[in-house]
């Protein structure tokens, strides 16, 4: 007995004191300890991927060009003459009645939720920096990131005007909360300037599909941002210049012979697309047809989810020529898997508000809203109608170019080119390209800033979308309340909000 | 006196559980040091002649020796401690002889002397006064020991002063011979002990009258328990034997009420549906509030559920921390919650605890009890939807009204009908509306009377060295929607072995089971709508199936998926757990306890779901297959030493200790899709053809450790001190800040055991004020401390996946413990004897270095760093009175009321602290906040400052604007909060939004009562929550379309709508309240707001009185002499019987999601038996 107690209480004791009693471990089996990264190229790769593309994709509902209200393409061309969305989630009302405020979703969202990639590729130069690897990939990686971050500062500017840079160091030590005011409209466009031209200096021309590189960025990318940036600016000798290097052999670019055909799965790669967001089966796929097909349009594959929510407001969808081929894909009139027949006339609850923005082909494999079509950022059909533009508002007078590139585009659907002495003047040239690049980039995120060019955009919000709330201070999107507030109003909001 | 151990007679069993759980423990805490026997009545009177015993003792103590002839035989040993030295010790051999024999042989050696009367013997000392003095007058007095109920068998007679006394018998009766002039002790544990002098009588008939002065009751405490009279902390406890868990799924669910400051909400109706606890308020602002919970002395915590959130819909939320104990092995639930209670618990009690007790075996023989519940279920209230008649007449005018709208007519624009472009047309004709092809009731199709049965069967027994429970449960409930059911097995084996004089081993084994079949439930919407959504918009014009056989879609709303088709899917939840507690208890000196506890936790869950190609979803996928598995195994090392010691008036218990926590788990999951046949559900996952079928695992590891000590000090009963100091550390924080200190104190004065207060006592029987301060902490934050990268944001170059990797946490090497500083006042009354008890606490806490996640400035790469980020404050009042209105020998009354209520706020924010212009420094920490509405926008009404509304929207006020610096800035107050102007400036924003009131319900009450005539008992309990923010129901917020719902608007694709649709607000209807068809197209910015566009438009304080259950119960009279059953008793209970509110919507406290699992009434019937 005696030496039962003895064994229990030594056991006990010696229990007590183990080391263990005070050394305390936690583990996180599936996470990525930064003490031991990023050390080689794969790591290098892989802040790159997360930082530089992560925001320029159509994942779901993640990235700028997602097909859902997040993605600018759908935000901005719902506040113009073309977009419209059938249905009623709390963030389309402020949208589709031009109803801008501070508090309103769609239009302060796109600040909230990239206005830290700017600091993410920041950190991701800075954590590169350090990795031992072979120059030559470094330089490129590098110019990646720098020209994702003069894209992002591209269109925040064009959204909200001047944003918010964060330094490195502010960005190192978040804790200490320091308040970044909003840069200057010069410090803005130069920052933007320069990402960009580091970009151009060393990324390549172009990758063909087929490179093991497709689908990240070019120099021809670099030029497009930076040439909508000039247009943006209105310095159009130095887009024209932008428009003129992307037409340069180097970048292969040309049109594809038919409209439709850009928008495919058999056609991804193809040498109008300067740049598309890369979507597959296996990452990242878009929502669009989702978003766009009602229940009773019909599709070969019939797996395709259709929730009938975007269309092009039928005062638009009037003003192609009959004949345009781009109409295949913008459907006004079709018969329904119900056998009856939608079309302006007998809309039904399909076809109320607007012509169905079909735009992009079938996914055969897709099993319900998503497709692994690419989508299409970026096309050499904008850049050559911007370059017209830009020729004949540098010299203030039209010429015969001008009118050859605009008239690739018109030829390109079928309809009718103009000659010199169709156009009276520069102001109905102008007027022209402005129609044409409505006809060819709907819904490709080309159209509000055409308008807010044009000094249109309130203007037609009103005219074509009835908007009783539409004030031209609303060419600029509202910052978030947030970020106002967060700064203890140092962050000055754009006027009129 | 006599140190008395008695036992219950089995046979004497009582109706009244609760009386024979006091006795209970009571008897195990009296202070035995004596013998322990089961009388027995069946004694022959000659049988000290006939019994025969082996004695044979070398060198052992007499102790020892009594003890061995009490084993052998049926004699019972009485004698005083003060005269005889029962550690002395003796050598004896005696074969088959009898008592005298042995008796003699023993006097010998001891020189005691001895009495032997029947089977009872009395030994004394030889200077003790003689047993009989001879020079009396001896005189027989016989008589009938009773109470309330009846004859009590085993009461002691003493006669005092002499080791002289006799026990009862079966029938309660007593013969002794006693002098003349002797005064009888009449004594049985839990009654008041009576003195009656003999004057000459002959037959003395007692009444003993209960020990009502529920003191002695013990409660359990940290590591430990304490009489309840020398509590100084503020301690609920919940004894479960009056409360009906046979009805229950889970035990949380019978907790509601109970204990004043413990709020039970139940978070949903589904069967095991999961339940949130909050002690006295929740004022840690993101760090959890759920307190501690403690089984069997193991902190547990609840599986972490979204590890197994796998395939498309959400499994509810279900109990996931007590679902796996069986509830009718619950002994009691103990509600610590000042900080002197909870402090002994350091850093994980900041939100209080809960302790819960299971049963233990109990000495004597066997006890097997069976009870059994069978219950049918059905909705207690459902969804009011529109039929198909309703639904049609109600499109139209929907379709008129849009009509109206778009082109401007009457209340819209002014112009007439006939200028409109287009002539309206109607949806649905007079002959489809008058003859529907269809008329469903969705809701019906997918609800069923539930069905619910539970059967427990528990053993419970054993000796001095052994005691055993075992105990069976199976559970089994058939939920009132469709395939919604679960099946629970629970085995347990709570088992305490003496080993020898020192040492006593046991374990605490919880074997459980869980398995639930599933329904889709979720708020998700269009092709994600769950079964409610999708059955609360399905077109009721439409039938289930068409000819063919498949489901019916809506054609305007494809992607909607039938209600019904959803009941094809398989979905399985298995959730399986091992709770086990070993502990090695020694005594190497009477004073001092030391004892060291081993556990383990081990939930293992699995859920698999199968989306069959016969619903939307599976069509599209070919079949969609799901697994995830969780394990979570935690593990307890805990060593204690307890020392107790009496000096006098001073009685001091100190304990120390140390306890080792480590926590780990992992997970498992993957899914594949393209399936050939629907046949392999998800066991087959490699057959399916999908190119990138979907893997992932993670795991996780975390310790703790602390060191702790408390010491109980009582002076003369009534001064009583606890202090308590624990030190814990936990590895989730960054070593410099790891360890956290934890101290507390506490005061108790009995007031009613001074002098001074002795002539009231008839009165005020009881008196206790408690004042306690203490410190208890928070590490509830996860493993914030560090960053770390996550691979994922993968993007696709020249058709090969690459990888990508972001900084998904910023750690933040600075976060240390929260910590509640906290003051309770408690008073404890009791008057009359007891009758009627009172239990007043207040409490005052801060909690400091909250806990939480910090906001970042937007530009930062993460959004939130977790940080200590201020203080907030918490006050309350908790009431609890227990009444014996009535209490005689055929009818008994009692009632128990809890009544609480606390108030939390902020107390101070830290510098990064990002206020909006509707922010208040002192805030409520959870709250309803948006605009003030001004009613419905009339005809004709221009609203300024809501350009683009129309008629029938609500109004919503513009109260006031912002405040702006020459340089353009915002202006600010000292604290960051935009500075307003205190006028309209004719924009609707933040700076017109107000924060409307706390999420917390103001007041809590319950009561409960329970009534007993003879063998009939009664119990109706009914608890409430008042003072309650709502902001509306389904009636109101599916029409307005705000807080994620989808407004009457969607009419126009088909969806339905509830009754209320009829009420809303049309060109022919101005004078109704509910706003119009627009309303979601109100200019109004919803922003973050709680309700949206509407505002504070159906914003109302509203309240509930639950009755949680009737139950009505009759015990057969069983002859006591046919000893099979010794106890049945049969009842009937409702549960849930009904509900008092002015809330219009289903279930004021289930409703917390919009798409509410519809509550369920309960009607069962009930049998207990002992054997």
């Amino acid at each position: 007995m005696k030496k039962l107690l003895y064994i229990l209480s030594v056991s006990l004791a010696t229990t007590a004191f183990l080391p263990s009693c005070t050394n305390l471990e936690s583990e996180m089996y599936d996470v990525i300890n930064p003490n031991i990264f990023p050390v080689n190229e794969n790591d290098a790769n892989a802040l790159v991927t997360a930082a530089a593309y992560a925001p320029f994709r159509s994942n779901w509902y993640d990235g700028l060009f997602t097909a859902a209200n997040g993605g600018i393409h759908v935000i901005a061309e719902m506040t113009t003459d073309i977009g419209y969305c059938q249905w009623n989630d709390v963030c389309w009302p402020d949208l589709l009645d031009v109803n801008f405020t501070p508090s309103s979703d769609c239009p302060t969202k796109i600040y909230k939720n990239y206005i830290n990639y700017i600091g993410k590729m920041t950190l991701a130069l800075d954590r590169i920096s350090g990795i031992e690897m072979k120059e030559e990939t470094k330089k490129r990686l590098e110019a990646e990131v720098l020209c994702g971050r003069g894209w992002l500062g591209y269109i925040l500017y064009d959204y909200y005007g001047p944003v918010q840079i964060s330094t490195l160091e502010q960005l190192s030590n978040p804790l200490a909360e320091q308040i970044i005011p909003r840069v200057s409209q010069e410090e803005m466009v130069t920052f933007i300037e320069n990402d960009l031209k580091a970009a151009v200096e060393v990324l390549p021309a172009a990758y063909k599909s087929s490179d093991s590189n497709y689908g990240r960025f070019t120099r021809g990318l670099a030029y497009t941002v930076l040439m909508k940036l000039y247009m943006h600016e209105k310095n159009w000798a130095k887009a024209e210049e932008c428009g003129r290097e992307l037409m340069k052999p180097e970048y292969g670019y040309g049109l594809v012979n038919n409209y439709k055909d850009i928008f495919t799965l058999e056609n991804e790669g193809n040498v109008e697309t300067i740049w598309a967001a890369i979507c597959s089966s296996s990452v990242n796929q878009q929502l669009w047809q989702a978003h766009v097909l009602s229940s009773q349009y019909p599709t070969k594959n019939e797996s395709i989810q259709k929730w009938g929510g975007y269309r092009v407001l039928w005062d638009f969808y009037d003003t192609f020529d009959k004949n345009d081929k781009r109409l295949e894909v913008l459907v006004g009139e079709f018969v329904g898997t119900d056998g009856k027949l939608y079309n302006k006339e007998n809309p039904g609850t399909v076809l109320q508000t607007g012509a169905m923005p079909v735009k992009y082909g079938e996914d055969p494999a897709a099993t319900g809203e998503e497709s692994q079509i690419d989508w299409i950022v970026y096309r050499y059909a904008d850049v050559i109608t911007l370059l017209s533009e830009a020729i004949v508002r540098k010299g203030n007078a039209v010429t015969q170019e001008a009118v050859d590139l605009l008239n690739m585009v018109r030829s390109r659907a079928g309809i009718s080119t103009y000659t010199l002495s169709d156009i009276k003047g520069v102001d109905d040239f102008l007027e022209k390209v402005l129609e044409e690049r409505g006809h060819e980039l709907w819904f490709e995120g080309a159209r509000r800033t055409d308008l807010i060019r044009y000094g249109k955009y309130i203007e037609y919000a009103r005219k074509y979308r009835g908007s009783v709330t539409a004030q031209d201070y609303m060419n600029l999107m509202p910052l978030p309340q947030s970020v106002i507030n967060e700064s203890k109003g140092t962050v000055i909001q754009n006027p009129g909000y | 006196m006599f140190n008395l151990k008695t036992f219950k007679n089995m046979n004497n069993q009582r109706i009244v559980v609760s009386v024979n759980l006091k006795r209970t423990i009571k008897i195990m805490k009296l202070t035995v040091l004596m013998l322990t026997i089961c009388l027995s009545q069946m004694v022959a009177a000659t049988y000290a002649q006939t019994a025969k015993l082996n004695v044979s003792a070398k060198n052992e103590t007499l102790e020892n020796v009594l003890k061995q002839i009490e084993k052998q035989s049926e004699f019972l040993f009485f004698y005083n401690l003060e005269e005889i030295n029962k550690n002395e010790k003796i050598s004896i051999t005696k074969k088959n002889a009898n008592i005298q024999d042995v008796l003699d042989a023993i006097a010998m050696k001891t020189g005691l002397k001895y009495t032997i009367k029947d089977r009872h013997i009395v030994l004394t000392n030889e200077t003790s006064s003689p047993v009989i003095a001879s020079t009396q007058q001896e005189r027989k007095v016989t008589g009938t020991v009773s109470d309330a109920f009846g004859p009590i068998t085993g009461a002691n007679i003493i006669q005092k002063g002499t080791t002289n006394g006799t026990t009862t018998d079966m029938d309660g009766n007593y013969s002794i011979e006693v002098p003349d002039d002797a005064i009888l002790q009449i004594s049985f544990i839990g009654y008041i002990q009576q003195d009656i002098a003999v004057k000459g009588k002959n037959v003395i008939n007692v009444l003993l009258k209960e020990d009502t002065q529920a003191l002695e009751e013990v409660v359990v405490v940290g590591y430990g328990t304490m009489k309840k009279k020398d509590l100084t902390g503020a301690v609920a406890s919940v004894k479960m034997d009056d409360t009906p868990v046979g009805t229950v799924s889970t035990i949380s669910h019978a907790l509601a009420g109970k204990a004043a400051g413990l709020q039970v909400s139940a978070v949903s109706a589904q069967p095991g549906g999961g339940t949130n606890f909050r002690i006295r308020g929740a004022a840690s602002v993101n760090a959890s509030n759920d307190p501690l919970i403690i089984i069997d002395g193991f902190p547990v915590s609840a599986p972490n559920e979204d590890k197994i959130k796998t395939g498309k819909y959400s499994s509810g939320t279900t109990d996931n921390i007590l679902a796996s104990i069986n509830p009718n092995d619950i002994e009691s639930i103990e509600v610590l919650k000042d900080a002197s209670s909870t402090a002994i618990y350091g850093a994980r009690a900041g939100n209080g605890v809960i302790i819960v007790t299971t049963k233990k075996g109990k000495t004597g023989a066997p006890k097997v009890t069976y009870s059994g519940t069978a219950s049918v279920q059905t909705l207690a209230n459902s969804y009011d939807m529109l039929n198909a008649k309703d639904y049609m007449t109600q499109s139209n005018r929907y379709q008129y009204e849009q009509w109206m709208k778009d082109n401007k007519i009457g209340v819209y624009g002014g112009k007439s009908e006939s200028d409109a472009s287009s002539a309206y047309v109607p949806r649905y004709t007079d002959s489809q509306i008058a003859n529907p092809a269809n008329n469903t009731n969705w809701f019906d199709e997918i609800t069923r009377t539930g069905f619910q049965t539970q059967h427990n069967v528990s053993i419970n027994g054993g000796t001095d060295m052994t005691k055993y429970l075992i105990s069976g449960n199976f559970f089994k409930q058939n939920g009132v929607v469709k395939n919604n059911d679960m099946e629970r097995y629970t085995g347990r084996m709570n088992l305490e072995q003496v080993v020898s004089k020192y040492v006593k081993v046991g374990i605490n084994l919880t074997l459980s089971r869980n398995q639930m079949n599933n329904v889709p439930l979720g708020s998700g919407q269009n092709e994600n709508a769950s079964i409610m959504v999708a059955a609360a918009q399905f077109n009721p014009i439409l039938g289930i199936r068409d000819e063919n056989g498949e489901y019916i879609l809506n054609d305007e709303a494809a992607f909607l998926p039938n209600p019904v088709s959803l009941l094809e899917i398989t979905d399985k939840t298995t959730k399986e757990r091992l709770l086990a507690t070993s502990f090695i208890e020694v005594k190497p000196i009477q004073e001092l306890t030391l004892k060291a506890n081993l556990g383990i936790d081990r939930n293992y869950q699995k859920h698999k779901v199968y989306l069959p190609k016969t619903t939307l979803y599976g069509a599209k996928k070919d079949g969609q297959a799901d697994i995830a598995q969780y394990d979570k195994s935690d593990y307890l090392l805990e060593l204690t030493a307890n020392y107790a010691k009496q000096f006098g008036n001073h009685n001091l218990n100190a304990l120390v200790g140390y306890s080792f926590q480590r926590f780990t788990d992992e997970s498992l999951s993957a899914g594949n899709s393209q399936f050939l046949i629907d046949g392999f559900l998800y066991n087959n996952l490699g057959a399916g053809a999908y190119p990138k079928p979907s893997v992932g695992s993670s795991a996780s590891k975390d310790e703790m450790a602390s060191f702790f000590g408390r010491v109980n000090y009582s002076f003369k009963d009534r001064y009583l001190l606890t202090a308590t100091l624990r030190a814990d550390g936990a590895s989730n924080f960054a070593k410099n800040n790891r360890w956290g200190y934890f101290p507390s104190v506490a005061l108790g004065w009995r007031f009613t055991e001074e002098e001074f207060m002795r002539p009231l006592n008839n009165v005020l029987s009881n008196g206790k004020l408690r004042l306690s301060f203490g410190q208890t902490g928070n590490s509830n934050i996860g493993n914030k401390a560090i960053s770390y990268y996550k691979t994922g944001n993968n993007n696709e170059f020249g058709g090969t996946e690459s990888v990508g990797v972001y900084l998904d946490q910023m750690g933040n090497p600075d976060l240390k413990w929260e910590t509640t500083t906290e003051w309770n006042v408690g008073l404890d009354l009791g008057f009359l004897n007891n009758r009627l008890n009172v239990t007043a606490e207040y409490f005052h806490k801060v909690v400091s270095d909250l806990l939480s996640e910090r906001t970042l400035l937007s530009y930062n790469e993460v959004g939130k760093i977790a940080a200590n980020i201020g203080e907030t404050q918490s006050q309350g009042l908790e009431i609890t009175i227990n009444t014996k209105n009535i209490d005689t020998k055929d009818f008994s009354w009692n009632s128990d009321f809890t009544f609480s209520f606390y108030r939390d706020k902020w107390k101070t924010r830290d510098a990064s602290w990002k206020p909006a212009a509707y922010s208040q420094y002192n805030a409520p920490i959870r709250y309803y906040f948006g605009y003030v509405s001004d009613g419905l926008i009339q005809e004709g009404e221009t609203v300024d400052w809501m350009t683009g509304s129309v008629p029938g929207q609500v109004k919503i006020k513009d109260m006031d604007g912002y405040v702006y610096n020459e340089d353009g800035t915002m202006k600010v107050d000292k604290h960051g909060i935009p500075v307003k102007s205190g006028k309209p400036d004719g924009k609707i924003d933040e700076a017109d939004m107000v924060i409307y009131g706390s999420k917390d319900p103001g007041y809590l009450m319950g009561l409960n009562n329970t009534l007993r005539y003879k063998n009939f008992d009664f119990n109706i309990y009914f608890y409430g929550q008042f003072a309650l923010w709502n902001i509306g129901s389904y009636k109101d917020l599916w029409l307005t379309g705000a807080d994620g719902m989808t407004g009457i608007v969607n009419m126009y694709r088909g969806y339905n709508m509830p009754v209320s649709a009829k009420d809303v607000w049309s060109h022919d209807n101005t004078t109704a309240t509910r706003p119009g068809y627009f309303q979601d197209k109100s200019p109004v910015s919803a922003g973050s707001t709680s309700t949206g566009k509407i505002g504070d438009y159906y914003l109302e304080k509203s309240w509930f009185i639950r009755c949680r259950n009737i139950t009505l119960g009759y015990t057969i009279p069983m002859k006591q002499s046919k000893k099979v059953l010794s106890n049945i008793r049969v009842y009937a209970d409702i549960n849930n019987p009904f509900t008092i509110t002015p809330y219009n919507g289903l279930d004021l406290e289930t409703d917390n999601s919009v798409w509410a699992y519809p509550n369920v009434r309960s009607f069962s019937l009930g049998l207990d038996i002992t054997f």
